[in-house]
């Protein structure tokens, strides 16, 4: 067994991404999520979500400048994805 | 396992099976984990029948609830525990 660091990309189905962020923290691996190109839906789905992803220590950000998360400018994103063991998209 | 394809997407159902025959070809373990609209991919007959070729392939039970197509699963039925002991378990991740 061997923990990872891992990215994952929000980009189509965002309350996926976070159920599935959430769930890969389990084995102890470090995750780092962020949501790509459209502000974090309002449903409630989407709020239980960020509920597990404060349970499990994740802190979003966002490729947006104008989002409440944290920005995560192109070439911080570049990096952060080089550095990972693997790059999920969903 | 050396490779482990997370499929996510209903988009992987033209690119896996090229993918998957490539794999088996070249002899190495490998697995599968499929998750959110991912699972749909399952109901296709060629993607099923490779995966019989993987260690492990595993679709999210959740998952395959919302996507499916209501037929018996044609593989194991898991959740995001096992998504994450199996990256645990692998060098190489590919997301699809």
């Amino acid at each position: 067994m061997d923990t990872k660091t891992l990215v994952l990309l929000a980009r189509h189905d965002q309350t996926e991404a976070m159920r599935v962020a959430a769930g890969l923290t389990i084995f102890g691996h470090t995750v780092r999520l962020v949501f790509m190109g459209r502000e974090v839906e309002d449903t409630l789905e989407n709020r239980a979500q960020a509920d597990l992803l404060e349970l499990a220590e994740i802190e979003p950000r966002s490729t947006l400048q104008t989002s409440e998360l944290p920005y995560v400018p192109p070439a911080e994103l570049c990096a952060m994805c080089l550095s990972a063991d693997a790059v999920l998209n969903l | 396992m050396e490779l482990m394809y997370v499929v996510s997407s209903r988009d992987a159902r033209a690119l896996l099976p090229p993918l998957l025959r490539a794999t088996r070809r070249r002899g190495i373990e490998w697995g599968a984990f499929f998750t959110g609209e991912g699972a749909a991919i399952l109901g296709d007959a060629e993607c099923a029948a490779l995966l019989s070729g993987a260690a492990r392939a595993v679709v999210c039970e959740h998952s395959w609830q919302r996507h499916g197509d209501g037929e018996s699963c044609p593989i194991e039925l898991g959740s995001q525990t096992d998504h994450s002991a199996m990256i645990a378990r692998t060098y190489k991740v590919i997301s699809l």
